[in-house]
């Protein structure tokens, strides 16, 4: 019977961090599209693109040149800036470079279509690039990714979750053994 | 925050929870009165109790019946009754033994009837044996013989009549004379011999003993019993319920016929490692009227106990011709109540070399008249430090609620440096004499040290004092947190990389990082202001990066695939290097890298004015030079600037044609209005900075740090 009092405090200490082993158990699918592109004679000529798992940068900052990342009919999902990929900065000044490869990175939609890359300041379209197949291919690559159109897979969360409620069962289970 | 982090399925946690509980229970506990126990109950440490299964307290209520050596406070607890689930034991019981009085023969209940012998000795069952079934022996009178008994002898004053067992026992081993003159008979009509007194054992009335002041230790007992010298006998007693400092108990014996007296330390005894009581024993003349009083003395380190002694029979004793036992005392204190002492360090939770001012407070129904504390510093390197007691000024405290008792307050300041802990002790007296000794620990350290100290579950994160510690599930194998205040997307995130200059020194590189950031990053106002809103990482791998013009970048992890895969949602790159060249900040394996050698404090907040915040170089002539709009810091002719800051309420005359026409890439020319420094104007070499310290974001340079901050929660 003593043992009770010492259950009862498991089981509160259960009760109480049982949402925060799942908050701090949880990983996510964020991915990010990554666009390469070649920045030469003034021109931007898309390289590839690829979809990994992954926090994009925030892409904030920067005011060069506009990142519009569209959807399949054209709308524009989300507005990003980036500064010139050709500067470079260095204690005596800048240069710009003549010939850089940079690459865009941004946040992962299904929807998402296209990524087009417009000079700031002009508002001239530098380059448009077909995303589509890099999203395909990703989902043909991940089938189990919950926004390739499969169900959600088990999370650290829900493992934690089950954890929890076993240890919570057996400690019913051990409390009422002893009454 | 979560106050457990995330290691709530640990056993931890709970162990702290229910060790919280008991010491709740335990303090509650300290405000009963003392008392001595009944004999169904048995006096216990709240610990011990447990372990023993005395689950229920002496008639229901918390009695205070002592203390033990370390002055924890004891209690009455119920003694467990047998239940039917309780195993019987086979192991027979046995019980002490005592050695017959001369004229008694020690048998077995039937030898003893067979012998003719039917009466106990002394009318009562005495134990003196078992056979060897277990078969208890008792004590029968062995009926006087017809010799004639023979007349006492009266002993020499170098002798002492004794029984022999009592010379034995007391270490007397020669007979006075070398003959065994009969100098009487004890109640068992045994015979006692004259024995030569010891030198060493006699303790004549008004001799006082000499007493040395010290540590607060129970005495202990005399090697040797004192014995009546010839003509002598002696008054011996209990004194119940004293559970102050023995030393401060003295018995004054005053011999009522002459006027004179003396003074007698009292002897602890204990019940298993317990001081059950203290017993006293003092000479006397045989005849003769004395009076017994037990009274305080001073003594170092002690409190003064007030109270009174209420005698089991009476003070005064008469003396005729034999010696007194059982003159015994019971103490009666004028104050029960036992003050509560805590520890509480003022700040709580002291950062790494921070003055701490430690406070003794003391809570009682009476004044408390004694403080003092003792304290041992153990600093972070792992050396210790003690300081003895010193007394401490008491003076009235404040209550912390309404209605509560004020605490009275005795205090005093710890200021070394690296201390990551101190154990403090520290015992009060009230007026009535209780004692109470209390103790704390004081955890330096803070949430932002950088070290994992205190109960901390990683670098500055988890335990009872810091944020619960984050998982990076973004991190990958690659990329280690160093201070994460939320999930990417919501947060600027820095990540630095070592160069191979570093030569795989991990923890220099680690250190320089923590460097940067604290005399970088932190330094600059606008940064440190909202340093919530930054999470900071290093990738455990190295980059090699070479000087400007070169700006040579290999990558980490292998290939610039890796590399990108690994700082996705990086918003800056910084790769640190030891060796000395010109920094650049460029375009590598697609991403937005800058080089810097750690120390160059400037660099970081002026390259992360371009990577984070979009700012513009306001420096003639050889940067790139373009309006950002929003919020720009430079423009691109006068018009524009001279607007902005009208809407701004900036002076437009500060407006300045940085970058005039036809110089460098300048083009038309641009214009900025920072009239002090703003960190774009120049970068580590900055002069007009000063030489040490940090430039700050200005005027429109601040505003479109803000706007970028803004953006993030």
């Amino acid at each position: 019977m003593r043992i009770q009092p010492v259950i009862m405090v498991i089981l509160v200490a259960l009760l109480v961090c049982t949402p925060l082993c799942c908050a701090a158990g949880t990983t996510d699918s964020t991915k990010a599209i990554l666009v390469t592109y070649q920045y030469k004679d003034g021109k931007i000529t898309t390289i590839s693109s690829r979809v990994v798992y992954g926090y994009p940068p925030n892409n904030v900052g920067g005011t060069d040149i506009r990142v519009d990342l569209k959807g399949k009919n054209g709308a524009v999902l989300g507005s990003f800036g980036i500064d010139d990929p050709r500067i470079l900065y260095h204690e005596e000044g800048a240069d710009l470079q003549e010939e850089v490869v940079f690459t865009v990175l941004l946040p992962f939609s299904t929807d998402a279509s296209s990524v087009s890359l417009y000079e700031s300041r002009s508002g001239a379209v530098m380059a448009t690039t077909d995303i589509s197949s890099a999203i395909s291919s990703f989902c043909a690559s991940h089938p189990n990714d919950p926004q390739c159109g499969a169900a959600a897979k088990p999370t650290q969360a829900g493992i934690g979750y089950g954890i929890v409620l076993a240890a919570g069962a057996g400690a019913t289970l051990l409390m009422r053994r002893r009454g | 925050m979560y106050p457990w982090g995330g290691y709530c399925l640990r056993a931890r946690p709970v162990y702290i929870l229910v060790g919280v509980l008991l010491a709740v229970i335990g303090l509650s506990f300290a405000t009963m009165a003392q008392s001595q126990c009944p004999s169904t109950c048995s006096c216990l440490l709240p610990g011990d109790a447990k372990a023993k299964g005395y689950t229920s307290l002496c008639g229901g209520k918390q009695t205070l019946c002592g203390y033990d050596k370390s002055r924890n406070p004891m209690y009455c607890y119920q003694k467990p009754s047998p239940t039917a689930t309780t195993k019987a034991t086979t192991t027979p019981t046995t019980l002490p033994v005592t050695s017959c009085p001369s004229a008694c023969s020690c048998l077995l209940p039937a030898d003893a009837k067979a012998k003719g012998l039917t009466s106990l000795c002394g009318g009562k069952e005495i134990l003196c044996g078992y056979d060897q079934y277990q078969n208890r022996k008792y004590c029968y009178q062995v009926p006087a013989t017809a010799t004639a008994t023979p007349a006492p002898v009266l002993c020499p004053s170098s002798c002492s009549c004794m029984d022999a067992a009592g010379a034995k026992q007391a270490g007397y081993t020669t007979y006075c004379g070398n003959s065994q003159a009969i100098c009487g008979y004890d109640q068992y009509q045994s015979p006692k011999y004259c024995f030569v007194i010891p030198t060493a054992t006699t303790q004549g009335i008004g001799a006082v003993s000499t007493r040395t002041p010290g540590t607060l230790v129970t005495p202990a007992p005399p090697t040797l019993p004192v014995a009546a010298a010839p003509g002598r006998c002696t008054i011996s007693g209990n004194i119940y319920r004293f559970f102050h400092d023995p030393h401060t108990l003295r018995i004054r014996v005053t011999n009522l016929d002459s006027g004179t007296d003396s003074m007698q330390d009292v002897t602890p005894v204990y019940s298993g490692d317990l001081v059950s009581h203290y017993s006293y024993l003092v000479l006397a003349g045989c005849n003769g009227n004395y009076r017994i009083e037990p009274v305080y003395e001073p003594y170092p380190g002690a409190c003064r106990w007030t109270g009174t002694f209420a005698p089991a029979r009476s003070s005064d004793v008469h003396l005729s011709g034999t010696s007194e036992t059982g003159w015994d005392f019971t103490y009666v204190p004028e104050d029960s109540r036992v003050p509560d002492v805590s520890v509480v360090p003022n700040p709580a939770t002291p950062e790494m070399d921070q003055d701490v001012r430690i406070n003794i407070e003391a809570v009682d129904d009476s004044s408390i008249v004694f403080m003092a504390a003792r304290y041992e510093m153990i600093f972070v390197d792992g050396t210790r430090r003690s300081v003895d007691w010193q007394e401490l000024a008491v003076t009235p405290g404040i209550a912390y609620r309404p209605g509560d008792t004020p605490p009275q307050t005795g205090h005093f300041t710890i200021t070394d440096d690296r201390l990551a802990r101190i154990e403090v002790t520290a015992r009060v007296c009230d007026s009535g004499g209780n004692e109470r000794w209390g103790s704390g620990t004081v955890m330096f350290g803070s949430c932002s040290d950088r070290v994992q100290n205190r109960d901390e579950l990683g670098i500055d994160c988890g335990g009872a004092y810091c944020p619960a510690c984050r998982e990076c599930a973004w991190c990958g194998e690659d990329i280690v947190p160093l201070l994460l205040n939320g999930n990417p997307d919501d947060k600027i995130d820095v990540v630095f990389i070592p160069d191979t200059s570093y030569g795989g020194n991990r923890d220099t590189f680690i250190d320089d990082v923590w460097d940067a950031i604290e005399n970088g990053y932190y330094a600059n106002d606008a940064i440190s202001g909202n340093r919530n809103k930054f999470n900071f990482y290093y990738l455990d791998d190295e980059a090699d990066v070479t000087a400007y013009p070169a700006c040579g970048f290999t990558p980490p992890l292998g290939s610039c695939e890796a590399f990108q895969d690994a700082t996705t949602f990086a918003d800056s790159l910084a790769v640190l290097h030891t060796d000395n060249f010109r920094d650049w900040s460029s375009t590598k394996c697609g991403r937005r890298v800058f080089s810097s050698e750690p120390t160059s404090y400037r660099t970081f907040v002026h390259e992360s004015g371009h990577s984070v915040f979009g700012l513009k170089d306001e420096y003639c002539c050889d940067s790139h030079y373009s309006q950002n709009n929003p919020n720009p810091n430079i423009w691109q002719n006068e018009t524009a600037c001279r607007n902005d800051a009208l809407t701004e309420g900036w002076d437009p005359d500060d407006c300045d044609n940085f970058c005039p026409s036809g110089s460098g890439n300048c083009g038309a020319g641009f214009w900025d209005i920072d009239p002090n420094i703003c960190i774009m104007t120049c970068s580590q070499s900055c002069d007009r900075c000063g030489a040490a310290g940090m430039c700050q974001y200005e005027q429109a340079c601040l505003r479109r740090v803000n706007w970028v901050f803004s953006q993030f929660s």
